[in-house]
């Protein structure tokens, strides 16, 4: 038991450490302007099934600062069930994701330190304000944006409602909240599942805009969506998931 | 990080009176059907009283550990937090402290008032209340166990009752045992002690294995 908090706390200082050295080497972090430290992100032979569908086999891949992943297909091609296991929230049958060369599982804190991640789900408190959300989300992560959570939320044009219950939200301006975030964790690498459900126009062009900014500043996304979105002028590597296996 | 995440569970237990409120309820109006049910005589109730304190509290803390870890698996933040850099066993810990708080500690707070109208003699009142605030974390922290092993079943509300009642058996019989000791002149302080072992160990150990089974739960 002890030994398992130690090495928490240790993978915790690593983590720090990593961000820290980060910070150093890069321009020093202002907040959402900051440039990000060059990682890495790779996959290798991966192998992933959903039940007796074959999702990818040999997926080897890689992704570097200032490129885009964007992972595509119909529904039901699994792009989901594929992100999740990159960011770690569920794992592969065979193969494994690298973080600059080291396998993801060797730390997954660190790890964790340098991700975030918008799913299906907004990841939102309905009962909570979107300044409140928001300000757990900084708390959480190891090295947040120093422009803080109102900021982010004027970014994400909610300026006029970030002390609004979530739950008096539409779904798009929860959407936006949970976009939010990303600028909040101010991680290099993002994740991104159909991140343009529920946005109008207007909230699909954000999505766009603040993906470009997050690769000009050198970070990594990793996008699954179907949905049409304005990818021009980015370096993008592509995947294909059709039905049966991964180009 | 630890006081922002347990601000945030009363916040939302704050914004959500409705739900926090239902296990203190559940307590003290199922406690009130004794005497309605069985008979308002001190001589059959007082005897019975200990234990029916004891049941009552435990099934009132079942009603709200299913929704620990459900409400944040349904809306994403589950997620988020096994995103976390931060050690999930302390989220957990957090997170289970907050629950105590708002349903826990309401239930021993009646517990004092459930014994009087039992007919638990004034001088013996502390004595259930004082087992109470040792045993109901260890209910807590065996119910977020569970909690955290069913939260993606949909059978969660059948299986988590069956997976808890062998856990929580020595809890509900020194916790009763207490007060009966003290009640029939002896001391209940081995009783207390053995509340007091199963309470330290299971928030040293249970936070831990909590966050093991949310980890395999969520990633199957």
């Amino acid at each position: 038991m002890s030994g398992n908090w130690i090495r928490a706390d240790w993978d915790v200082m690593e983590a720090l450490e990593v961000v820290g050295r980060s910070q150093e080497n890069e321009a020093p972090h202002a907040g959402a302007a900051g440039r990000h430290a060059r990682v890495s992100l790779s996959l290798h032979d991966l192998e992933l099934w959903r039940g007796d569908y074959c999702v990818c086999t040999n997926l080897t891949t890689a992704v570097h600062s200032g490129q885009l992943l964007h992972l595509r297909g119909s529904n039901g091609a699994g792009k989901t069930s594929l992100i999740r296991v990159l960011a770690g929230l569920a794992l592969a049958e065979a193969g494994e994701v690298r973080l600059g060369g080291e396998p993801t599982t060797q730390s997954m804190t660190a790890y964790r330190a340098v991700i975030s991640y918008v799913g299906h789900s907004n990841g939102i408190k309905r009962e909570l304000t979107p300044v409140e959300n928001l300000r757990v989300t900084a708390r959480l992560a190891l090295n947040p944006s120093t422009s803080g959570p109102e900021s982010a939320l004027e970014r994400v044009g909610l300026a006029a409602h970030m002390n609004r219950y979530c739950g008096e939200l539409s779904a798009g301006q929860r959407r936006r909240t949970a976009l939010a975030r990303l600028l909040v964790t101010n991680a290099p690498i993002w994740f991104l599942d159909e991140p343009l459900v529920s946005l109008d126009y207007e909230g699909a062009g954000l999505v766009e805009e603040l993906i470009r900014e997050h690769l000009a500043r050198g970070g990594i996304t990793v996008l699954a969506t179907h949905q049409p979105i304005d990818l021009k002028g980015l370096e993008v590597v592509a995947v294909d998931l059709p039905q049966g296996r991964a180009q | 990080m630890l006081k922002e995440l347990l601000k945030r569970e009363l916040l939302i237990a704050w914004r959500r009176p409705g739900e926090a409120l239902t296990p203190v309820a559940f307590f003290l109006v199922t406690s009130m059907l004794f005497p309605l049910g069985l008979s308002p005589s001190a001589h059959l109730l007082r005897p019975l009283a200990p234990g029916i304190i004891w049941i009552v509290a435990f099934l009132a803390g079942m009603l709200g550990l299913q929704r620990l870890f459900r409400a944040d698996y349904d809306d994403g933040t589950l997620e988020q937090l096994l995103l976390s850099p931060r050690p999930l066993t302390l989220i957990i810990l957090v997170k289970a402290v907050g629950h105590w708080l708002v349903t826990g500690l309401p239930v021993v707070i009646g517990g004092g008032v459930v014994a009087a109208m039992l007919f638990v003699p004034p001088r013996y009142i502390v004595t259930v209340v004082a087992g109470l605030l040792l045993g109901t974390p260890v209910l807590t922290m065996l119910g977020t166990m569970v909690a955290a092993l069913t939260v993606s079943l949909r059978q969660a509300a059948v299986l988590g009752p069956v997976l808890i009642l062998p856990l929580v058996t020595p809890v509900l019989i020194f916790g009763a045992h207490s007060t009966t000791l003290a009640m029939q002149g002896q001391s209940p302080a081995q009783a207390f002690e053995a509340l007091a072992a199963m309470f330290i160990l299971s928030v040293s150990l249970l936070p831990a294995a909590a966050a093991v089974a949310l980890r395999i739960s969520h990633e199957g």
